[in-house]
């Protein structure tokens, strides 16, 4: 008896110890060194919180440049995706609507040029990047309706691209609310 | 839909991880039964969701949590009987015989996997085709099919993602799938554990001339293949009608 109960017991204890202890703590202290000491990466504008920089906003003025579509609206509180098969009929005509809408939107660009993240939604709903493509499709509608040229805008893109992660991990992107705050600065 | 397709199929993915980083994780969360996603697996192109359900439906890779290693020792078990059949040796494993008894637990074991996912799809099927109403569904057609496949391959595998399109909090999903969760998981961990006792009260034979040698190339291909055919032949009727009918479809319209 005492054998066998004695040896679980202590394993028990030092599991609860290790699990329940240590890891919560290392787990902390990791995000105690992360961007925002663990309480998310805020943006500030002139002293005020606009917004975090993982977490995706909804621009819908046409001077702004314009997120990925969200199948939760950018609603943090119920993040997720559409979980669509791309043989879903259904599907296929919600994204066809996506490429009439921002072809209305932007008249010069043809359609053979629309990234194919602009036009289908994200798995969290609160994707905060667009890749470069992507940003570069809007500039001449942003500057038209600024009055900006489109190399200042083009520059302002190249400042802001970030590179991906080890060289490898995803495209070459761009944060859309770090974008759409130079914008307003130029 | 003529657009600009360069950075893949983008739905349900984040642009910080792209296509490529997201498509390669959701292959490697199944193989190693993590179950944590950087995608929706549910609008992956069905190739990949081919992979995925392969990767548990093997679920014998060794470094994958819950079950791994247990299963590829059930399979080099598998792998020795017949290999030593083959070539009329007497099969050993580490110096000892296996045995009629050894290889029945090894094959309950090694067929307990495919049966727990087949039949759990096979009813679930059932039951959504008997009354459509209930509205599982988030695709329709082939992709349906996988979504309910995925469900219980998922399960059995003890591995946690899914093809999240299906409305599975009710109480068909949660009994169904949690009978197989608890079969999945202890089932395959009490037999090889028999299995070594049984072993373990053998007595051990030394190397000979008529042993079968388990360290060679020719025995890792041997296992290799042993679980390529059990893997294959069990599912492969199943990934037809779901992923790969998808695909198909998708690639080679009427």
């Amino acid at each position: 008896m005492k054998t066998y109960i004695l040896p679980s017991l202590k394993l028990t204890g030092i599991l609860i110890l290790i699990c329940s202890v240590f890891y919560p703590l290392l787990i902390t202290v990791f995000g105690w060194m992360s961007p925002g000491n663990g309480g998310g990466e805020k943006i500030l504008r002139k002293g005020s919180v606009v917004g975090y920089a993982n977490i995706g906003q909804k621009f819908t003025e046409a001077k702004y440049f314009q997120g990925r579509p969200s199948n939760c609206d950018y609603n943090a509180a119920g993040s997720g995706g559409s979980n669509k098969a791309p043989s879903n009929v259904e599907y296929l005509a919600i994204v066809q609507a996506r490429i009439d809408t921002f072809l209305i939107d932007n008249p010069t660009i043809h359609k053979s040029e629309i990234p194919s993240d602009l036009v289908t939604a994200s798995g969290s709903g609160l994707d905060p990047n667009i890749s470069v493509q992507s940003a570069r499709i809007q500039v001449s509608r942003i500057a038209m309706e600024r009055g900006k040229s489109e190399k200042e805008i083009n520059q302002l893109i190249d400042q802001l691209i970030e590179k991906p992660l080890l060289g490898i991990f995803g495209p070459e992107k761009v944060n859309v609310l770090k974008l759409n705050l130079a914008l307003d600065e130029l | 839909m003529g657009i600009d397709q360069s950075h893949g199929s983008m739905e349900g993915k984040e642009v910080r991880f792209g296509s490529h980083a997201s498509a390669y994780w959701s292959i490697v969360t199944t193989v190693i039964s993590t179950g944590s996603v950087n995608s929706m697996h549910d609008s992956s192109m069905p190739v990949s969701g081919t992979m995925q359900l392969l990767g548990m439906m093997t679920n014998a890779f060794y470094g994958g949590c819950g079950v791994g290693i247990l299963n590829y020792y059930i399979f080099i078990i598998i792998a020795v009987f017949i290999s030593g059949l083959m070539v009329g040796r007497t099969p050993e494993f580490l110096g000892r015989k296996i045995e009629a008894r050894e290889m029945k637990i090894a094959t309950i074991i090694a067929l307990l996997h495919p049966f727990l996912i087949l039949v759990g799809t096979a009813i679930s099927t059932y039951v959504f085709t008997k009354d459509p109403s209930v509205g599982w569904l988030n695709n329709p057609g082939y992709h349906g099919f996988s979504e309910m496949l995925y469900e219980n391959t998922s399960s059995a595998a003890n591995n946690g993602s899914g093809f999240e399109g299906l409305g599975d909090n009710n109480w068909f999903w949660n009994v169904s799938t949690g009978f197989i969760l608890i079969l999945g998981r202890f089932l395959p961990i009490i037999g090889p554990v028999a299995i070594a006792g049984i072993l373990a009260k053998k007595k051990y034979i030394p190397e000979s001339t008529g042993t079968l040698r388990t360290d060679t190339g020719t025995f890792g291909i041997m296992t290799y293949a042993v679980i390529m055919i059990l893997a294959a032949l069990a599912f492969f009727p199943a990934l037809v009608l779901g992923p790969l009918a998808e695909y198909f479809t998708l690639y080679h319209p009427k």
